[in-house]
């Protein structure tokens, strides 16, 4: 009920943005932070075993 | 209810760009939804939402937050992994994370020094509860969880004030939409 009372207070539309992504110095950020967070939990990982 | 106050009902909202790739959900976001041939429409509708596995379950409740705000951390030139890439990579979902799957691991930046897990759950489960899972990566990572009712002041340092109007707005209305 609290979730519908808060729904139906405001039922205009919504102006819709441009959501471009931002362009990023390196275009490879994303690719190279999962690698530097996989080789993170590898450390992390090997610190376990000891 | 007929057409001309069933109209008042259809809202515009802003469909995720991993949305947008999906016929079965642009279907979905212009179906007229009107009483002629409900029982057909109906069935249709069924269809698409079984094949997306958005029936009768919060999953798409869930998908809207999460790809809105991938849409939004792409646009303020953040640096994230997905739950996606996080379920392909055994070391980071069976090793560092122990299992535990969160939708986004964001990078730290200028006004984060800390990496952050953001987790969204529309299981509307207790916070304390879901924040448990995470305890134990207090050692790396803060954490945020994202609820339905409280997601504004969690994003607080995540997004800027007018993003999160963004999302928390368009949010209500796909609910309008979902739940009609």
């Amino acid at each position: 009920m609290k979730l519908q009372k808060i729904l139906f207070n405001d039922r205009d539309n919504v102006a819709q943005r441009d959501l471009s992504p931002k362009e990023h110095a390196d275009p490879l950020h994303k690719e190279r932070y999962l690698l530097g967070m996989e080789a993170y939990a590898a450390k992390v990982c090997s610190q376990d075993d000891l | 209810m007929d057409s001309n106050t069933y109209s008042v009902f259809r809202k515009t909202f802003h469909i995720p760009t991993e949305w947008l790739k999906s016929d079965d959900i642009i279907y979905l976001v212009n179906h007229p939804y009107g009483t002629v041939q409900a029982q057909q429409a109906f069935v249709e509708i069924s269809t698409r939402l079984k094949r997306l596995g958005y029936m009768e379950n919060n999953r798409m409740m869930h998908d809207y937050l999460h790809f809105l705000l991938k849409d939004l951390l792409d646009h303020n030139g953040e640096t994230y992994i997905t739950e996606s890439d996080i379920r392909r990579s055994p070391q980071l979902a069976h090793g560092l994370l122990n299992g535990t799957i969160p939708d986004f691991i964001l990078k730290k930046n200028k006004g984060r020094t800390k990496t952050l897990i953001v987790d969204i759950d529309v299981c509307l489960s207790p916070t304390s509860e879901i924040k448990s899972k995470y305890m134990s990566f207090g050692f790396f990572a803060d954490v945020i969880i994202i609820t339905p009712l409280g997601f504004c002041s969690q994003l607080r340092d995540v997004l800027p004030a007018e993003d999160i109007d963004y999302l928390y707005k368009n949010y209500k209305v796909f609910l309008i939409e979902y739940y009609y």
